[in-house]
């Protein structure tokens, strides 16, 4: 019999029951300042601007998007680790900093951990495993005896038997064993939302499956929900129930993992998965979907934000910032996507997406 | 020896390559007899995971190892001895006869030097040509490597450019001497995947152009099958198969093969679990006595940890397989 990770003393209850959310984001902005030129002309960086999503209890919701699309400075924002600048966060109903009924920052982060990718800057080149993953115990006023307990436990959990482990250092463990710790380390507190912030990017193909499907273990067996963000496509549609799709600071298209793979309603998510090189030869690309490099959100201009590099931009992309209309389960963000916006390909972009959706 | 191009002189041509270093009191092997030939207006796609060899085995090319490596083998270029070369038949092998790019140009490239200059010294260091001429030469280049506003872009310095850009100036530089050959080590690799696909084609297209051959290598199956005619799998300093993408991606020969090309389609197994290769990479620190996939080896048999599999011809068209269970036989 397994020990859960879960404990009376340790992580937040589930106050919400099952229909609510485990959180909420609400308009949530993030603009940095920067200085650029001889003269230091103020100018800001739209790193966030305007996101709002819903994780449900249990549910992996995966973020796609690439350089400069804020699905990194999204997951500090979750985590108070960057100040927003905007926005609500609310976590089983409780809102961050909202008052009497509000969550306070220590208890959201015991509530929601992260797992960054791998690299020699992640796990203390000094410290042992065992004591690597007793620090959040111990800095959270567990005694030592029973810090040691659970680390071992958690290790054990992880698949590093912890007698054999436990007394090793960073650099005695491969890629795959050390993100093992550092799964261990995130799960310590005994959070109920873990972030997984490009966690298994650094693993070789044949490593990765083992960290997938522990991942996959410990969600089903301690209820866990996942934010998994990564660059691979690939790995995304493998582990999310949702996938959220980010550009320039924004959400271009939310909703149904296999929905968004299988009939992308977006422009921009179907250039993105167009330019995935297949493993078959015989269907190479020939014509890459976009041309040039993402742009940087640098004082955008108002209107759509993938308007610069879309081949389908009209008028009404310049002058008006698209809404997210429902189409099905999904969210897009696009005009096409909206009858009424004034866009002349909307009509036959909609039906074309809605009889995909029926021939399916 | 086998002769996988079937189309006479090969343009390269490594034969029982090795590569140790020196690492504390011991050795690391990190290329352990390796045999390729490339045929001139080639790309093969060196497919492996990190230890592999992959990398080392594409810098031993243009002797870019560091003095720790002890080079074994013989590689052999145009007809030349590349192990033989001295520091200036290197300098000549080096940008004239072969180019490189690689996966972070803002390290390759110097930072004090604007674009222009870069791509004028890799021209001047081969050819006599006046620095106008070498300039001008220089602005085609990066015509050649479609980036957009090329004459303004000559006085830019590589810090003030995009990842996808910088790459193309890099390529512009291995471009500059007109090599028969480019090795390419991950040039896609720090890319996002938009911009990674215009690099590839960009490299297919001027490849297949100018008739130059291409070692690509790469831990992406996906990458290496849009830009290679041939793969070449490398697993502990050694290619464990070889043969024409389409048919070796397919239908792989060898388990390590087999197990990372399920891996990367993200197969599953009857219990809805993906598919990875249990067990870790091998240790470095000896040179093999056996298949160093053995240890992980689902087909394992005794013979595979006593002798090394030679890469030997399947049968089917230009394939070749170290191992004594291939599928095939299986």
């Amino acid at each position: 019999m397994t020990q859960h990770i879960r404990t009376e003393s340790l992580g937040l209850p589930d106050v919400g029951g099952p229909a609510q959310p485990l959180l909420i984001v609400r308009d949530l902005k993030k603009h940095f300042p920067v200085r650029s030129g001889l003269m230091g002309k103020a100018e800001k960086v739209h790193a966030v601007d305007g996101v709002s999503f819903r994780i449900g209890k249990g549910e992996t919701l995966g973020i796609v998007g690439e350089s400069g699309c804020g699905k990194s400075t999204t997951t500090r924002l979750l985590l108070d680790l960057t100040r927003r600048d905007a926005g609500e966060i609310i976590f089983d109903g409780r809102g961050l900093g909202g008052g009497r009924d509000g969550i306070s920052l220590k208890e959201l982060r015991r509530g929601m951990q992260m797992v960054f990718q791998d690299s020699s800057t992640s796990l203390n080149p000094r410290a042992r495993i065992l004591d690597i993953v007793m620090f959040p115990l111990r800095a959270a006023g567990v005694d030592r005896t029973k810090a040691r307990d659970r680390a071992s436990m958690l290790l054990d959990r992880v698949g590093l038997h912890p007698q054999a482990f436990g007394h090793r250092f960073a650099h005695e463990l491969s890629g795959g064993q050390r993100q093992r710790v550092n799964i261990a380390r995130a799960l310590a507190t005994a959070p109920r939302l873990v972030i997984l912030d490009e966690a298994v990017s650094a693993l070789d193909k044949s490593v990765e499956a083992d960290v997938l499907n522990l991942l996959a273990d410990l969600k089903a067996e301690e209820g866990l929900t996942y934010l998994f963000i990564s660059h691979d496509l690939g790995v995304v549609r493998e582990v999310s129930d949702r996938v959220m799709v980010m550009y320039l600071g924004q959400i271009a298209e939310i909703g149904p993992a296999e929905t968004i793979y299988d009939r992308p309603g977006h422009p921009y998510t179907r250039a993105l998965l167009a330019a995935v090189p297949s493993l078959d030869p015989a269907k190479q690309i020939a014509e890459p979907p976009l041309k040039g490099d993402p742009p940087n959100p640098i004082n955008p201009e108002p209107g759509c934000r993938f308007r610069a590099r879309c081949p389908y931009a009209e008028g009404v992309c310049k002058a008006i910032d698209p809404a997210p209309v429902p189409v099905g389960e999904v969210e897009i963000s696009c005009h096409m996507c909206n009858r009424a916006s004034g866009h002349s390909q909307a009509a036959d972009w909609l039906d074309a997406l809605t009889k995909e959706t029926a021939d399916a | 020896m086998l002769d996988f191009t079937n189309q006479g002189t090969p343009l390269l041509s490594l034969r029982d390559l090795s590569v140790r270093f020196r690492k504390g009191k011991g050795h690391v092997h990190a290329v352990n007899g390796v045999d390729l030939d490339l045929a001139p207006g080639e790309t093969v796609g060196l497919l492996g995971e990190s230890g592999s060899g992959k990398s080392i085995t594409l810098r031993s090319i243009m002797r870019l190892l560091p003095d720790s490596a002890a080079l074994g083998g013989k590689i052999s270029f145009d007809g030349q001895d590349v192990t033989q070369l001295n520091r200036r038949g290197l300098r000549s092998l080096r940008g004239a006869g072969i180019g490189m790019v690689f996966q972070e140009p803002l390290v390759a490239m110097d930072q004090t030097f604007t674009v222009g200059d870069q791509i004028v010294e890799a021209i001047r260091a081969h050819e006599t040509i006046s620095r106008g001429e070498a300039r001008k030469r220089a602005l085609e280049l990066l015509e050649l490597v479609q980036i957009p506003s090329a004459r303004r872009r000559l006085d830019s310095f590589p810090q003030e450019l995009s990842g996808g850009m910088r790459q193309r100036v890099m390529i512009a530089v291995a471009l500059a001497a007109r090599p028969r050959l480019l090795l390419a080590d991950e040039p896609t690799t720090a890319l996002d995947v938009t911009v990674q696909i215009q690099i590839l084609l960009l490299l297919r297209e001027i490849q297949r152009e100018f008739g130059m051959a291409m070692i690509f290598v790469t831990h992406d199956i996906g990458v290496a099958a849009q830009v290679s005619d041939r793969l070449a799998v490398m697993y502990g300093g050694r290619i464990v198969e070889s043969g024409p993408a389409g048919q070796l991606l397919a239908a792989p020969e060898h388990p390590y093969a087999e197990g990372l090309i399920s891996a990367a389609r993200g197969h599953r197994d009857g219990a809805g679990r993906l598919m990875g290769i249990p067990g870790r990479p091998p240790r470095l620190e000896q040179a093999p006595q056996g298949c160093s996939f053995a240890p992980r080896c689902p087909r394992a048999i005794g013979a595979c940890a006593e002798s090394l599999p030679e890469l030997v011809a399947t049968g089917r068209t230009d394939h070749a397989v170290a191992c004594y269970v291939p599928t095939s036989r299986g």
